[in-house]
């Protein structure tokens, strides 16, 4: 599209925006996954096997490895519901880490040796992803149902009483995030031409909420903005060479400090709509 | 037979050590609802200090000790005071998040002075063995499970019998009523973090005599086993974390041992979200604010 | 004075298109990281790919154009490859790039490369099958762990009339995985030796802390050796662990082990312990001795694998480049690159690691092979054959 270095940035961003983005969905409803990382591990291995054992061609692969995720997601999403925070949590955690280990046992798909020869993910493509994800998010945003996520994440309790169906809620946010999420990790092993288990690991369901945190919990933008200015960071703060995991960790130590709630939050959002 | 209860016996031991860094973890989520990502580098750094401490000194096993347990001290105040005290609670990730920091910082500083590479820990007491039965059993291993003991029954005492254990379980069971009781509740979760560190640095070392080696990386693979036996114990609950981190090495070993390690992993995270969904009070029950 | 001040603004403009016209340099692109577990890969090839550069350019360099290393740290994150191997390629246009760290990161290195048709040469990727899919852009002057462990240790069993042994392998490592599951039971098989691990294998996972109860089970088998397939620093811990539990059996592994860390963090538990080898410190060779010396001077300390290797692989571009003519030319990039690919089929070397060659097909390199033995706290190379 542009050049081959240019498109390379864009796809990388692209992919970001997508699992934050992902993530974004189940976290609206008040549920912080630490596991999301193997929502994009489903999403990227179904995919890998389509395109690779089956010569399908690269977007069908990719929505149908959303479309499992969906179902994974959902899944996780019901015996869930009742958990607090911490719990979430820690289940999440570690539906990640079994997502993990279960395809490193797994040698059809590689194992711990990984998968290679997936290829194909172009920046158009990956836009056109991005668009109709942002394009969706505004719109759950405005609608009623996007206000009956933000009840929940209230006060799930007086969400319920107001006659919204919770659990209905909180299952579809979990199957939706997943499905996001899954389409990044499609177009992620097309763009990386290799997978292997640990790639899907706490590092990156930490990276993917971080995207969030850094951005914004409280609207989507914050989740955009966060994958875009993130992903740019090591290629734009490449003079810092050895330092640069030093300041980023202590940049998050800083953020936490003075701007917990992320770069965007609704103040920000409701000043720059009047300007 | 034999076999059998030499792995029992290899299983205590780890699971002793486990069990020191699970209590560690259940203090600070107990009286705070806070996950300290950073508690797992604090015990590797202690072990760094622990080491140097040994070799300078020839190898005194008090003064490695007294090193790594300094070094945990003083990383647990670092940790509330740059991701407690000045941080905003009414974003419940925000502390959370800021030891994720912590622990990158602590990981990459600590790559940068001690390398990639792994160090041989070097055994102080020697290559003694005593044979008891079946089971070998080495005199820095006696080392490891006395200290452990102690510090349990030392933390037992402190909670029970102190007027600062008193003020700890006051501030865990409800911040607003303990302040209102003329509980210092500020000074109280700085002491809890204090001792959380002391727990994490004799994790460290100890942890490192049992494994007869150090790394940077092991910082993330001892937390997540502490935070197992955490929550097989009950979350906030230290007599749980003890035996949970027992448990978790008992388990581990065996799982090993007569099964294959490339299960290891797949069944204790089941084991995990097994205890989260069917006895998420764990088997003594939680004690933490936000019950489940 | 307007104009004078025109024309001394004219002239700084131009001053820098005077320098470049002068000197034409010679990129070459490296991948390495000092971060995360195989920092001290990286470290060591940064290391050794500087200490070459600095040599060829005070000898004059490429045809008398100086050499310029353009570097990259990935920082142990494999999300950032996409992105520098293109950087690299088509902004820096630099005309090869060695690198990177790991086999793990060359997957995703190799097949960019070879789809952006620039020459990429591995200096520690010790994965098997990581060419055959990018040939043919892809090199690597390291030889892959079961190619170098195989010969050696056949010997070494013979020798030593081993006649049962025990695998004990980390099933979270490729390299290791492949080792215990293939390469070692059917080394085993062919020896006639008896593999008591083969059914039930002896298995831990990269970085578990203990493997005491792994080790009470290879002792309940009672072989008259232990082989250890495992990363340096996991190995040493399992030689250790070996020792405490009072089992005195012969130690084996493949090349991967050889080097600071399973001797130093091994200690005494690894003393007897004999493997394969590729790189020789001792080499005889005068000109590799040479080289050896001159890189122990830029680095200050003895050279090991991955900074000798990193220095070869920069002297091979060198000559490479000086032979075939390449020019440095923007406008020549494409022909350069192509150049350099076409010379590095068949290339013959003498480096700091000796002679080595790479074969025109696989792009595989072809060394010497030795067995190296542990005694009296130090590492023994012996070469025990020389391939074609």
């Amino acid at each position: 599209m542009f050049s081959v270095f240019v498109d390379s940035v864009i796809i990388g961003a692209g992919i970001n925006v997508l699992l934050a983005l992902g993530l974004y969905f189940t976290l609206a409803t008040g549920q912080f996954s630490v596991g999301h990382g193997g929502f994009m591990a489903i999403g990227a291995y179904a995919a890998a096997v389509l395109t690779v054992n089956f010569g399908w061609a690269l977007v069908p692969a990719v929505l149908c490895g959303a479309a499992a995720a969906f179902v994974v997601g959902a899944l996780i999403g019901l015996p869930v519901l009742r958990f607090s925070h911490l719990y979430l949590a820690m289940a999440t955690f570690g539906f990640g880490e079994i997502v993990r280990a279960v395809f490193s046992i797994t040698d059809s798909v590689g194992g711990v040796g990984g998968m290679r020869g997936m290829m194909g993910t172009t920046a158009p493509m990956v836009l056109v992803f991005v668009a109709i994800a942002i394009a969706f998010s505004w719109l759950h945003a405005r609608s009623r149902w996007g206000l009956a996520c933000d009840a929940i994440r209230q006060d799930e309790d007086a969400a319920a009483a107001m006659g919204i169906d919770v659990r209905l809620n909180k299952v579809l946010a979990f199957g939706l995030g997943a499905a996001l999420t899954g389409i990044g990790g499609g177009l992620y092993a097309h763009h990386f031409f290799f997978i292997e288990p640990p790639t899907f690991g706490l590092q990156m369901s930490v990276a993917i909420i971080l995207f969030v945190i850094f951005g914004g919990i409280e609207t989507f933008w914050g989740a955009v903005l966060g994958a875009i200015v993130l992903s740019l960071l090591p290629d734009l703060f490449r003079f810092l060479k050895d330092w640069y995991l030093f300041v980023y960790g202590t940049l998050f130590v800083v953020l936490m400090i003075f701007r917990p709630q992320g770069v965007i939050d609704r103040r920000l959002l409701r000043a720059l709509r009047r300007q | 037979m034999d076999l059998l209860l030499q792995q029992l016996y290899n299983g205590v031991l780890i699971g002793s050590t486990y069990a020191l860094v699970a209590l560690g973890f259940t203090l600070v989520l107990g009286t705070l609802d806070l996950l300290n990502f950073a508690h797992g580098e604090t015990i590797m750094l202690a072990a760094y200090a622990g080491l140097m401490a040994l070799l300078a000194s020839g190898g005194s096993v008090p003064l490695a000790l007294a090193a790594a347990v300094a070094t945990g001290a003083l990383l647990g105040l670092a940790v509330y005071l740059g991701s407690f005290r000045y941080v905003s609670k009414k974003y419940w990730t925000a502390p959370a998040l800021s030891t994720v920091g912590i622990a990158l910082i602590l990981q990459t500083g600590a790559t940068r002075f001690w390398g990639t590479e792994q160090r041989a820990v070097p055994d102080p007491l020697g290559d003694t063995y005593l044979q008891l039965g079946p089971i070998t059993v080495g005199l820095s291993h006696l080392l490891i499970l006395g200290v452990t003991v102690a510090l349990m029954v030392g933390l037992h005492l402190l909670l029970q019998r102190t007027r600062l254990g008193k003020a700890m379980r006051a501030v865990a069971e409800n911040h607003v009523t303990a302040a209102l009781l003329g509980v210092p509740v500020e000074r109280t979760i700085a002491f809890t973090f204090l001792i959380s560190g002391v727990l994490a640095g004799a994790a460290g070392a100890l942890t490192s005599l049992v494994y007869h080696t150090i790394t940077p990386f092991i910082g993330l693979n001892i937390l997540l086993k502490g935070m197992t036996g955490m929550v097989i114990g009950g979350l906030g609950n230290v007599y749980g974390a003890m035996f949970g981190g027992v448990l978790v090495g008992i388990l581990e070993v065996l799982a090993v041992g007569y099964l294959t390690s490339s299960y290891q992993d797949v069944l204790v995270f089941a084991a995990l979200i097994g205890v989260l969904m069917f006895k998420p009070a764990g088997f003594f029950g939680i004690q933490v604010r936000d019950r489940a | 004075m307007k104009v004078f001040a025109a024309a001394i603004g004219v002239l700084i403009a131009a001053l820098p298109g005077l320098a470049s016209a002068q000197a034409q340099e010679i990129k070459i692109g490296v991948i390495y990281t000092v971060d995360g577990v195989w920092g001290s890969y990286g470290k060591k090839g940064f290391q050794g790919v500087r200490a070459a550069a600095d040599d060829v350019n005070a000898r004059g360099g490429v045809n008398g154009m100086k050499i310029k290393l353009v570097e990259y740290d990935n920082r142990a994150n494999p999300g950032e490859l996409p992105n520098i191997v293109r950087q690299l390629a088509t902004v820096d246009n630099v005309l090869a790039i060695i690198g990177p760290n790991t086999s793990g990161e060359a997957e995703v290195v190799f097949p960019i490369a070879n789809q952006l048709k620039i020459p990429v040469l591995g200096t520690s990727v010790a994965k098997g099958g990581i060419m055959t899919k990018n040939r043919p852009w892809a090199f690597r002057n390291v030889m892959p762990d079961d190619q170098n462990t195989g010969p050696v240790i056949a010997q070494v069993v013979k020798e030593k009339n081993i006649k049962k042994v025990a695998v004990i392998m980390d099933v979270k490592d490729p390299v290791s995985k492949y080792m215990g599951s293939f390469f070692w039971p059917g080394l085993f098989d062919k020896a006639g030796v008896d593999n008591l691990t083969k059914n039930d294998p002896v298995t831990f996972q990269s970085g578990d802390p203990s493997v005491a109860a792994q080790v009470s089970k290879l002792k309940s088998l009672n072989p008259d050796a232990v082989v250890l397939a495992a990363s340096p620093g996991d190995a040493a811990k399992i030689a250790i662990e070996i020792r405490r539990q009072g089992m005195t059996q012969q130690l084996l592994g493949s090349g991967a082990l050889v080097g600071d860390e399973f001797l130093k963090s091994g200690g005494k538990a690894v003393e007897g312990a004999i493997t394969a080898a590729q790189f020789w410190r001792e080499n005889p060779d005068p000109k590799a001795h040479a080289y050896l010396t001159a890189l122990q001077k830029r680095t200050g300390e003895p050279p090991v694998l991955h900074d000798a290797y990193a220095y070869d692989a920069v002297l091979a571009m060198a000559e490479v480049m000086q032979k075939s003519g390449v020019t440095g030319k923007h406008a020549d990039l494409a022909k350069d690159r192509e150049r350099i690919r076409d010379a590095l089929d068949g290339i013959k070397v003498v480096g700091a690691s000796g002679a080595w060659s790479l074969d025109p097909k696989t792009g595989e390199v072809l060394r010497p092979m030795l067995k190296a033995t542990i005694s009296g706290g130090q590492w023994h190379l012996t070469p025990i054959s020389t391939p074609q």
